[in-house]
């Protein structure tokens, strides 16, 4: 290999005219004077790997092995399924742990009802108190499967708003565990909610849109 | 061959690598430099509305939505990846030891890219973002840097293809890699034919890849360099080199589906991504003993090189960025941090203290070799290095801190959203406070640069405060 420079001894090599000044002898010494100033071009060192970098680096290869056969969810193509019980795919709906009513209403219910069951005023009924979820637990049932429109009176206050139904997003046990949380919070006591009952009402009140106030007194779970 | 090493070793020699790169170097700088000051409005914009909402609100180019992915955009492929190329160029030259080729190809380059990044926020800022984060600019404003990127490659490897080094430099190992890595990446994931969680896992295997093989190699390979360069000593040990660049290549690329933990995607997509991440751990070891043990002893030089000290500062980071990476990979932390302000906090510990400090560190270094003139004003040097790094110190901890507290709270389901919300808002003060900071610093750095490329300013000469006597 012939470096490309030696052809040309002494050669100036001009470093282009900047914004400035331009080029001039005088740069070329100010270029020279630092280059000069500037240390060997760097190189590898030749000392080995201090034995802790191996140790650590195959301590963590290890860990992570483990940890692919702990969540590697068996690679299939699901997600939010860190193992697969020993009872395989049969275990998916039988295993799902009791849902949590307190959960369920700060994922669904707070939205509107706001934390604490207050409600909004003059848009969002509160749940703390409401004579509609006290008496008869197959009222708020509807509610919640099917949605409610039109004008209601909660505690006294007027609301004319309208509650989507959530029946679709909820399974029945969701649903009764929501509501005896709501039941039993804020001051509230009235008792739990079963799950047959949600079933019952959700088979009975199939394709029924929303309810109104007047609707559910007419079926007689005038507060 | 001995005495044709002594040849290429020689001032004379170094003397045209730099004057046959100079061009090429100062166009992409200058354009980085430019750029870096609108990212750094684009940021403070950003940063002043989440804490003041109603602050230009009327303008709908300048709404929160709009300017924040131009501020991502502007930094990303403006400023990191602009002045990246500025620097790798001069740094290919010096360690394949031949001047840099197709000095053409860089020009034509360089307008490119700015046209690109120029259409590419044009559209983001008046709605035309493909709404993809990382992804944003529409098509052609992809396909111009495309293009861009590969006239830069073409002339990097030719480069490389005409070395006269006998013996290849591990900079150069992480140089090569990403300009064959990188443009692969960027067409692949602006495909216009993903959609849905497939659209969403290829988004995240983008942007970590961003980060994973282009700018990290661009910081290693320059803080691989300087660091040894500056000192005038070997690397510590070509072992850990090899362990680092190896563990690196293969682990990095798969970290990207860490972003989607808890969505969507196939667990073992998930598990799989957080395991690479945790692996980081060996590249990130290696690289930091290896950076350690070659300053170890030289510290002192920290208060007399810019270069040394910027550049320190950034490897230092790149430790404490990628250790918290790993931690940061795991479900338990997501499920804190995930949605908060502390991801952010993490991204710029990343592109800003480990890669903008090693950018600014390695120009330190290379924009007198390629103008033929000395720093001038020492004094505004170290204003700029206490701004940038008090700057981001201010902005890490206060996203840090005020991210995992926001996380707790979102995860308590008897705290309404609102006073989350609320509970934020003294800490994305201070951020605004600490990126104003850092904001500040680059006017004065840019100031610097462009006395440099008048040949303005004091002369100096040689004094403390300077690259190796
Ligand atoms: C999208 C907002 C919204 C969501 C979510 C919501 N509701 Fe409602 N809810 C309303 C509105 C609005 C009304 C009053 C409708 C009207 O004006 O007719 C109401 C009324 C009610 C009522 C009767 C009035 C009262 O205050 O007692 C009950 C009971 C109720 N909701 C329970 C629930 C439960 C339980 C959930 C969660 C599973 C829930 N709601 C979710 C908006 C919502």
């Amino acid at each position: 290999m012939k470096p490309e420079n030696t052809d040309r001894p002494g050669e100036h090599w001009s470093l282009p005219p900047l914004l400035g000044e331009t080029d001039s002898p005088e740069i070329h010494e100010i270029h020279r004077s630092i280059l000069q100033r500037e240390r060997l071009e760097p190189q590898e060192g030749a000392e080995p790997a201090p034995w802790w970098v191996w140790a650590v680096s195959v301590a963590v290869l290890f860990c992570m092995g483990i940890y692919l056969g702990r969540y590697g969810g068996s690679f299939k193509p699901v997600a939010h399924e860190l193992e697969m019980g020993s009872a395989g795919a049969a275990s998916t709906a039988s295993a799902r742990p009791a849902p949590n009513g307190a959960d369920i209403f700060s994922a669904i219910c707070i939205t509107c009802h706001q934390a604490g069951g207050t409600g909004i005023e003059g848009k969002y009924p509160p749940l703390a108190g409401s004579e509609w979820i006290a008496k008869d637990a197959g009222i708020p049932v509807r509610i919640v499967l099917n949605g409610l429109e039109g004008p209601i009176q909660v505690k006294g206050k007027q609301f004319v708003n309208q509650m989507p139904s959530i029946g679709a997003q909820l399974e029945d046990d969701e649903i009764a565990a929501v509501l005896s949380f709501v039941r039993s919070s804020w001051g509230n006591s009235s008792g739990k909610v079963p799950t047959e009952l949600v079933t019952k009402l959700r088979r009975e009140t199939a394709g029924q849109g929303a309810w109104t106030a007047d609707k559910l007194n007419a079926i007689g779970g005038k507060p | 061959m001995t005495s044709i090493t002594k040849e290429l070793e020689t001032v004379e020699f170094r003397e045209r690598l730099d004057a046959e790169s100079a061009i090429p170097v100062l166009v992409f700088l200058a354009s980085g430099v430019l750029w870096l000051l609108v990212g750094s409005a684009l940021g403070i914009i950003a940063s002043i509305k989440l804490h003041a909402p109603d602050w230009l609100a009327t303008i709908p180019q300048l709404t929160f939505g709009r300017v924040r992915p131009a501020h991502l955009d502007v930094v990303a492929y403006g400023w990191a990846s602009l002045a990246g190329v500025g620097c790798l160029i001069w740094l290919t030259s010096r360690l394949c030891k031949t001047p840099i080729r197709q000095r053409g190809a860089l020009i034509a380059s360089a307008a490119l890219w700015n046209l690109g990044v120029l259409y590419g926020t044009g559209a983001v800022l008046f709605g035309y973002s493909q709404g993809v984060e990382w992804l944003e600019y529409p098509l052609p404003a992809a396909a111009i840097i495309a293009v861009a990127f590969l006239l830069f490659a073409w002339s990097i490897l030719s480069t490389f293809h005409a070395r006269q080094a006998e013996h290849l430099y591990v900079s150069l190992w992480y140089v090569i890699a990403s300009v064959v890595w990188f443009p692969i990446l960027f067409v692949v994931a602006n495909l216009p034919i993903y959609s849905g969680v497939e659209h969403a896992a290829v988004n995240w295997w983008y942007g970590h890849n961003a980060l994973a093989i282009w700018f990290t190699p661009i910081g290693l390979a320059l803080a691989y360099y300087m660091i040894p360069k500056v000192i005038g000593r070997p690397i510590y040990s070509y072992y850990l080199s090899l362990l680092g660049f190896w563990s690196f290549a293969l682990f990095y690329n798969w970290n990207g589906i860490h972003h989607l933990v808890g969505g969507p995607v196939p667990t073992w997509l998930q598990t799989i991504s957080i395991i690479a991440s945790v692996l980081m751990v060996i590249p990130v070891m290696a690289v930091a003993v290896n950076h350690h043990m070659t300053t170890i002893g030289h510290f002192k030089l920290l208060r007399t090189s810019p270069t040394l000290r910027f550049t320190v500062f950034g490897a230092m980071c790149y430790t404490a960025v990628s250790f918290q990476g790993s931690a940061e990979a795991l479900r338990n932390t997501q499920e804190v941090v995930h949605f908060t302000h502390y991801t952010v906090g993490h991204a710029h510990l990343g592109v800003y203290a480990f890669l903008s400090m090693i950018l600014f560190g390695s120009m330190y270094y290379i924009i007198p070799r390629v103008t033929a003139w000395d720093w001038p004003r020492p004094g505004a040097i170290r204003l700029h290095f206490w701004l940038a790094a008090l700057g981001i110190s201010l902005y890490f901890l206060a996203l840090t801190i005020g991210g995992w507290l926001q996380g707790m709270a979102m995860n308590n389901p008897a705290e309404p959203f609102v006073n989350v919300v609320a509970g934020t808002r003294g800490w994305l003060i201070l951020r605004s406070i600490g990126g104003s900071m850092m904001g500040l610093g680059h006017l004065v750095f840019a100031f610097l640069f462009f006395e440099m490329l008048w040949r303005a300013g004091p002369r100096r000469g040689a004094s403390p405060w300077e690259d190796a006597k």
